[in-house]
């Protein structure tokens, strides 16, 4: 779960990226022009920005600069298909590039490749020791196995450590938006992880989801 | 070119020269031949008159003996005399039978004799008495050298006189086809877009002079036309790309849409989501009519009527009175005349007019006015800045995207108008300013017939 803010003038994207973003988990922010996405970010510092290019008044191309220049990650997301709009956008320095209109899935793919690349390689806490790179989870200097999807469910948790996750939230990121479960899933998968790293790491919020409180809490 | 044309010199003044060098040389050996006859013939007189006297009465073998003593003292003379005794020579040089029967004829005294096919000797005979003849004869053949001498020379006159020509000719053709050289070189590099601003020089007055100010004048079209073409190329160009880019922001969201459809979602939102998938289609919809029915304008003459401008202000406010909703649209202005389509001349009030709604807010006016050759719809909304205005007419451009999609404009409504104006070879002007409102004018340079019963002369 991440903070996204989406920049773009016109209300028919913004309502389908607001429905798009929820639907996998994120938390949108949304702003019609650069003005009140320079308003929105002195409140919030979104994770990712998702950047048009052509609006009215300050373009995107400008607004990127700023975004970036402040440690915010930037997708363009533009209807202008010329190369050399591509390659400056990216010289610019943003992270990628998608072309209107396009597959929901890979714009959600694309933002999730940008979120891992972009969040600290190691996370460590109290012996727990989370290596996102290599993909692997030492506890106390003995490395703990994990599957693919215990290892995202662990990220997610430790990624928004201290806050409440609900379960259709952590099914939507772990599993995708598009996978049709049940909640029971994440149950199971939460059992796994705290039988692997000690069962006070992950409590319980009662009828909603799951809160990381962090270190190895058990022994 | 060059070079064709110095062989067509050569086959033809080589002939030329040839046949006057010949003519000129046989003309000047007649005359000398003539004179060497005349001389000849004067000489032969002098002798005859010499010798007549002591001969007319000698008899034959006194004849013969005195004959030889004759000959024998003009050939020292330089003379040569043969005499004949009835038809056979009896002194001098031995002539072939038939010279002797020529010459004895009663009436021939002279002739030219053959030796070895050519006339080389001029015979005079002249009789003595009644059996003696005298003859002169006298050598020509200095003369015929000379005639065969001045026709070598003649030929080879003939010959380098063409060849000096030829010469001349190519000189002066390569002087006289430079300035076509240099237009050739001028209309290949134009063809192979070398060089678009090969310039030639202005020229003189005369052939090449014109042909040189033809060709600029020919070059100066081409690339006006080039450049019209150009430009009307590079809008069509802006039109399809600003189209595709208008296309792309509808298929995105519909693209969206029809993904978080594929969910379980609350039933309001599914509601919501479809319909602003309507209203993308309508979007889209919209735009195809109004791109349909720019290609249409582009490749039609429009039928040109006498319209009312009142009428036709008033038929548009009772068509857009529906779309007003809550605003006022107030018709006015004295009635006039127009020349112009009636279909599309309403086209262009309703599009100005929807435009005018679209800004305006419920209880402001919009007002149609009747105005000397044209009409002007004013509006009381927020007027444009100049960026707007200096935007406003191309095509897709919206002064604001979501007031626009409140009425699903699809920003083409501007571009159909002044493509309206212009087949009507009128004239759009906006007046605006943030915060006053705008008014529209169209005025036709089409003339107005003031009495529609006469049809317009000619």
């Amino acid at each position: 779960m991440a903070t996204i803010l989406f920049v773009d003038d016109e209300p028919a994207i913004r309502d389908m990226l607001r429905m798009m973003l929820k639907l996998a988990g994120h938390n949108g922010v949304e702003a019609r022009d650069a003005e009140q996405a320079r308003l929105k970010i002195s409140r919030e510092t979104p994770d990712l920005a998702l950047v048009d290019i052509m609006m009215p008044g300050e373009d995107g191309f400008s607004l990127a600069r700023d975004l970036i220049h402040a440690g915010i990650p930037v997708l363009f997301l533009t209807a202008r298909t010329a190369v050399k709009d591509r390659v400056a956008g990216l010289r610019m320095g943003a992270e990628d590039y998608i072309l209107k209109p396009f597959e929901p899935e890979e714009l959600l793919a694309r933002i999730d490749v940008i979120l891992r690349r972009t969040r600290p390689k190691i996370y460590s806490e109290d012996g727990l020791v989370i290596d996102h790179e290599a993909r692997t989870v030492t506890l106390n200097g003995k490395p703990v196995t994990m599957t693919m999807t215990e290892f995202d469910l662990l990220a997610l948790l430790t990624d928004n450590a201290g806050a409440a996750l609900s379960r259709d939230k952590i099914l939507s990121a772990v599993w995708g938006w598009d996978f049709i479960g049940e909640t029971r899933t994440v149950d199971v998968h939460v059992q796994h992880l705290r039988a692997k790293l000690g069962p006070r790491t992950i409590e319980t919020v009662f009828k909603y989801g799951y809160r990381w409180t962090g270190g190895a809490g058990g022994k | 070119m060059r070079k064709k044309l110095s062989v067509l010199i050569l086959l033809v003044t080589v002939p030329i020269f040839f046949f006057m060098a010949w003519f000129m040389s046989s003309r000047a050996f007649n005359l000398s031949l003539e004179q060497e006859k005349q001389r000849t013939q004067m000489t032969e007189s002098i002798v005859f008159r010499e010798i007549q006297g002591n001969m007319k009465n000698l008899a034959y073998t006194e004849a013969a003996a005195y004959a030889a003593q004759l000959h024998k003292y003009y050939l020292s003379q330089g003379i040569e005399l043969i005499f004949c005794w009835n038809g056979s020579p009896i002194a001098g040089a031995e002539l072939p039978s038939q010279d002797y029967e020529a010459l004895l004829q009663p009436l021939q005294r002279t002739a030219l004799l053959d030796t070895r096919g050519t006339p080389e000797r001029y015979a005079v005979a002249e009789p003595v008495n009644n059996s003696l003849t005298m003859i002169l004869l006298r050598d020509m053949s200095e003369l015929y050298l000379l005639r065969d001498q001045y026709r070598t020379i003649a030929f080879w006159t003939a010959i380098i006189a063409s060849a000096l020509l030829t010469l001349l000719t190519l000189l002066f053709a390569g002087i006289l086809i430079r300035p076509i050289t240099r237009l050739t070189e001028a209309a290949r590099a134009i063809t192979e877009h070398t060089d678009q601003n090969v310039r030639l020089p202005a020229g003189g007055k005369d052939e090449i002079g014109t042909l040189s100010r033809a060709f600029s004048e020919m070059q100066d079209a081409v690339a006006d036309r080039e450049a019209r073409l150009l430009e009307e190329s590079e809008a069509r160009q802006a039109l399809l790309d600003a189209m595709a880019h208008e296309m792309r922001t509808p298929l995105t969201s519909l693209l969206g849409n029809a993904r978080l459809l594929q969910h379980d979602l609350p039933e309001d939102e599914r509601v919501k989501i479809a319909d602003s998938m309507a209203r993308e289609i309508h979007r889209l919809t919209d735009m195809d009519q109004q791109l349909m029915k720019l290609t249409v304008l582009r490749h039609e003459e429009p039928e040109i009527e006498q319209v009312s401008v009142s009428g036709l202000l008033k038929d548009t406010a009772v068509r857009l009175q529906e779309q007003a909703k809550g605003i006022t649209i107030k018709v006015q202005g004295a009635d006039s005349m127009i020349s112009g389509d009636p279909e599309l001349l309403s086209l262009l009030c309703d599009n100005l007019t929807a435009n005018a709604l679209h800004v305006s807010e419920p209880g402001m006016t919009v007002t149609l006015t009747s105005v000397p050759g044209g009409f002007t719809v004013e509006d009381q909304g927020p007027g444009m800045n100049e960026e707007a205005l200096k935007h406003a007419f191309e095509p897709f451009w919206k002064a604001d995207k979501a007031r626009t999609r409140r009425h699903g404009g699809a920003g083409l409504g501007l571009s159909l108008c002044m493509q309206i104006a212009e087949l009507h070879r009128g004239k759009l002007s906006f007046d605006s300013a943030p915060g006053k409102g705008t008014r529209v004018t169209f005025t036709t340079a089409l003339p107005a017939v003031d009495d529609s019963f006469t049809s317009p002369v000619t």
